[in-house]
């Protein structure tokens, strides 16, 4: 009976909490949405009917074209705006309400009132949480319906146009719960708004940034780590939830990322109550009720610092790298502690946590120069391989940007890479990827290389659905880029299986060609329009020369114009994919459009100058 | 009834509540004193639940109100500056109370805007410090609380409203059995106001008495002799003060009026008499007995 009543006066106690909250923050509310509005429904209202004017003045189109290319139009308008503005709004809200409803944390006096009134802890943050959560997410959702009533206004399909703005706005709702609940947590943690907000902007701009240094120093140190942030843009956010906002309204459909973030919001949340029934009033003013935040906050930013600094002056020596992570981290160190601390009173203490990052450093760089605990020897078991998929920069491969669209030219639904499933080759792979590893091992214990972009990546597609990538960069001169990469790229490029797969005119039908625009310096650039036969005789002529080794793939320049041709290629818009073309997009049903297709030739006996010869498109 | 047992409260390394053991009974209007930093205030949120205690306890009515609703409901507590919503008016703070307090009295809340010249519908950042009281105590009284814990309540009351205040709580003791603690540097007012008060000092209670037995048990009295009679012939009675200044002897003793009128009289003075003792001069007394030296003590 106790503990039902007790139940109930709780449950009673967050009621209130939650709705005299609310009240209190309706006109927040109304800004938002009217921010909102602004941002989103009113440039929607002002682009759609001349978008629809346009589609109708198309008389090309049937009614149901037209339908779906008015919802394609409204998807594409909508999928831009929200991440453009309703995420930065969003999140901006997430901070100043934050500050508004647990502001009172952070003052002696509110506390008295507050922590002095009949309601208990959990009842006072949960009703306030919830009210928070209720004023940024009613205007969202007002928001995405006013945008589906202007689209239906219009004709806009349902089923078209609403799937993916209805994903963003999940999204956007997902993350700015987590941005306000890290929020919540930091203004629990912290005994000042300034401390709150100091360390709230510190995890989401120290995280990213110490997670790409980390990788930049990986990248130059360790054989076969890929340090492509952009590979790693969730890890690179996963504890800043203002960054990954936008990653996510980005990059929809990572269901990792999706569980990722509601459970940690969920632990936020769960801590932030944990922590606040065990926060002591007179902790107001303070500077941390609990200092987890400053201590975490000060590593990040000392080690962003150091390894920042570091990378800054590596150019110089490898020694210049350390002098660099050690005035960096330092400087950055006291500067932190000086602005927690509001003075150098606490800065002697302070010092036995920098020699946490002392020692962390210590550790990450021994672990990177020794291989990192054999990262750098590991290779997949062949047999267990699906496919390779082979990653070389545009300096060893002329067609590395070919990229096929769908419809609409809205979502790019492949980059070509070239692939090897064959069982042979994918055994001559893993041998490439030896013989390179031997070559690196030959400088071990690792050191500090210039990274200059140039490499090879191979992706090892595993049978149980897994990926094992690595990357190899040259180091710093142009000879050991030769003597480290190249004999490995000259073995993949024999192989006729890698050849074929590397360039999408394999994977085209003759009718796809729509022209060729020839230059080989003597005169200005001229377009052609081949006929059926003449693109079948083209694309021959352009595979054969592929096979031969004779495309320049290195867009290698000649001092002399008439021993230099350059093609490019223009292709027919929605195009219908062929069978081949098909199994590359993964039995992708719809029409596509092609980019890329370039092509340089310094050889005059390839096939391909041979036959433009002969036509006379070029002299 | 408010028990304290063994109540500590430390912030960092400092002690401001030391081993504190006392009761305060219902009903009663209980008067906290002592020098700045002894641990008034702090007791004050400890009792209101603000604070938990480091070690001991402190019950309300048998149960400890730290994160306890139903103990703080019967508490209501008006801090040195009292915390009021961000532009809120009193008409405000009334909705807010309303909602939280279960016995809030409207109706009790509109006959106290009568008796305090305080506007309902202005902005409370707008009032003076004294009209800010007033308005915190308005909102307390209206939620009917059993217990009302105040912190140096008189500042910036002018004599009016301070007589006003006495009145009421008066009538809240005496009608509603309501249990009054007010922790003041101000020894004049309390004398006036309190039944019972304890002395803090350092974060311990140097006493905690009932104020007729505090002022019964000691004596001023004033007389005159010719010629002065060496001290050791008042050595019966219990001095807790000696002062001479010609014929002319002022003394503090403690015990009964008549008892030591009776006792000096019997040393034939030219004259004798009793004078009235304030609250200040008994705990001036006291504490130097105790051995503090006044003038760190009572600031």
């Amino acid at each position: 009976m106790t503990s039902t009543t007790s139940c109930l006066n709780r449950f009673s106690q967050f009621r209130r909490t939650y709705f005299w909250s609310l009240r209190k923050n309706i006109g927040m509310a109304v800004l938002l949405a009217l921010l909102l509005f602004l941002a989103n429904p009113l440039i929607l209202l002002i682009s759609l009917p001349g978008e629809a004017a346009a589609i109708a003045r198309n008389t090309d189109l049937t009614q149901a074209e037209r339908t779906e290319s008015l919802s394609r139009s409204y998807t594409n308008m909508v999928g831009g705006l929200l991440p453009a503005f309703a995420v930065a709004i969003v999140l901006l809200f997430c901070a100043i309400l934050c500050v508004l409803l647990f502001g009172y944390l952070q003052k002696k006096r509110s506390v008295d009132l507050y922590h002095a009134m009949p309601v208990g802890r959990e009842a006072l943050l949960l009703g306030r949480w919830c009210a928070g959560i209720t004023v940024l997410f009613v205007p969202v959702l007002l928001d995405f319906i006013s945008m589906r009533m202007i689209g239906a206004a219009y004709g806009v399909s349902v089923t078209d146009g609403a799937k993916s703005p209805l994903i963003s706005m999940l999204w956007v709702l997902l993350m700015g719960a987590a941005a306000f609940t890290f929020c919540l947590f930091m203004m629990v943690c912290a005994g000042t708004t300034l401390d709150a907000v100091l360390s709230a902007l510190g995890v989401n701009v120290g995280y990213p940034l110490l997670i790409l240094c980390v990788y930049t120093v990986a990248g130059m140190l360790l054989p076969g780590f890929s340090a492509n942030i952009a590979d790693h843009l969730t890890v690179a956010t996963a504890f800043a939830p203002f960054a990954a906002a936008f990653v996510a309204v980005l990059r929809i459909g990572s269901a990792w990322f999706l569980l990722w973030w509601v459970a940690l919001t969920a632990v936020l949340l769960a801590g932030s109550v944990l922590l606040y029934r065990r926060r002591r009033s007179e902790s107001a003013e303070d500077n941390f009720a609990f200092p987890l935040p400053k201590l975490l906050v000060r590593f990040l930013l000392t080690a962003v610092g150091g390894l920042g600094f570091g990378l800054v002056l590596n150019g110089a020596s490898d020694t210049a790298f350390f002098i660099g992570v050690l005035c960096g981290s330092l400087a950055t160190h006291v500067i932190v502690e000086v602005i927690y601390s509001r003075g150098f009173h606490q800065m002697k203490k302070s010092f036995a946590w920098y020699g946490v990052f002392a020692v962390v450093f210590v550790a990450f760089f021994g672990a990177l120069c020794t291989g990192l605990f054999g990262y750098d020897t590991r290779v997949p078991d062949a047999s267990q391989v699906e496919s390779v998929s082979i990653d070389a920069d545009s300096y060893w491969s002329g067609s590395g940007s070919q990229t096929v669209y769908d419809e609409s030219f809205g979502n790019r639904i492949l980059a070509l890479s070239p692939t090897i499933r064959q069982e042979e080759n994918i055994k001559a792979v893993v041998g490439i990827q030896q013989e390179l590893i031997k070559k690196y091992r030959a400088r071990y214990p690792y050191c500090l290389k210039t990274n200059q972009g140039n490499g090879l990546t191979l992706s090892y597609r595993m049978k149980d659905g897994s990926v094992f990538k690595r990357t190899y960069r040259s180091y710093t001169d142009q000879m050991n880029l030769e003597s480290m990469l190249k004999p490995a790229y000259d073995k993949l490029n024999g192989m006729k299986e890698f050849v074929e797969s590397e360039d999408l005119v394999f994977y085209l039908s003759p009718e796809n060609f729509k022209s060729i625009e020839i230059y080989n310096g003597k005169s200005s650039s001229k377009t052609f329009v081949p006929d059926a036969q003449q693109a079948a005789q083209f694309q021959n002529a352009l595979e054969q020369d592929f096979l031969d080794g004779k495309v320049n793939r290195r867009y290698e320049m000649t001092q002399e114009p008439e021993k230099y041709l350059d093609i490019s290629l223009d292709y027919q818009e929605k195009i219908e994919p062929g069978e081949k073309m098909r199994t590359l997009l993964g039995g992708y049903k719809g029409k596509i459009n092609l980019n890329g297709g370039n092509y340089s030739f310094t050889d005059e006996s390839a096939a391909t100058w041979k036959l433009l010869k002969q036509w006379g498109w070029v002299e | 009834m408010i028990e304290v047992q063994n109540l500590t409260k430390k912030f960092g390394a400092k002690a401001a509540l030391d081993n504190v053991n006392f009761t305060i009974g219902g009903g009663s209007v209980f008067g906290l004193v002592g020098s700045n930093g002894a641990g008034k205030s702090t007791f004050l949120r400890t009792c209101a639940g603000i604070y938990f205690p480091d070690g001991g306890n402190v019950l309300v009515d048998g149960k400890a109100p730290f994160e306890n609703a139903e103990v703080k409901s019967k508490i209501c507590f008006i801090p040195d500056y009292p915390y009021f919503l961000p532009q809120a008016t009193l008409s405000d703070m009334a909705k807010f109370y309303s909602g939280i307090y279960p016995k809030w009295d409207a109706a009790r809340f509109e006959d106290l805007c009568k008796l305090f010249p305080v506007g309902k519908k202005e902005r409370i950042t707008n009032f003076s410090k004294g009209m800010q009281r007033q308005a915190a105590l308005i909102c307390a009284f209206a939620a009917r609380p059993e217990y009302l814990l105040m912190d140096e309540i008189f500042d910036g009351l002018d004599p009016v409203m301070r007589q006003l205040l006495k009145k009421l709580i008066c009538e809240e003791v005496s009608e509603h059995n309501l249990t009054v603690i007010i922790a003041s540097h101000n020894l004049r007012e309390l004398e006036d106001l309190c039944d019972h008060v304890g002395l803090f000092h350092k974060g311990g209670i140097l006493f905690e008495k009932d104020i007729d037995a505090l002022r019964l048990g000691v004596c001023k009295v004033q007389a005159a002799f010719r010629p002065m009679p060496e001290r050791s012939a008042f050595e019966p009675m219990e001095i807790l003060e000696w002062e001479t200044r010609g014929s002319l002897l002022n003394l503090v003793v403690r015990g009964g009026r008549d008892e030591v009128l009776e006792k000096l009289n019997s040393l034939n003075p030219i004259f004798a008499e009793a004078l009235p003792l304030t609250l200040e001069e008994v705990f001036i007394s006291e504490m130097e007995v105790a051995g503090y030296d006044i003038n760190n003590i009572l600031s």
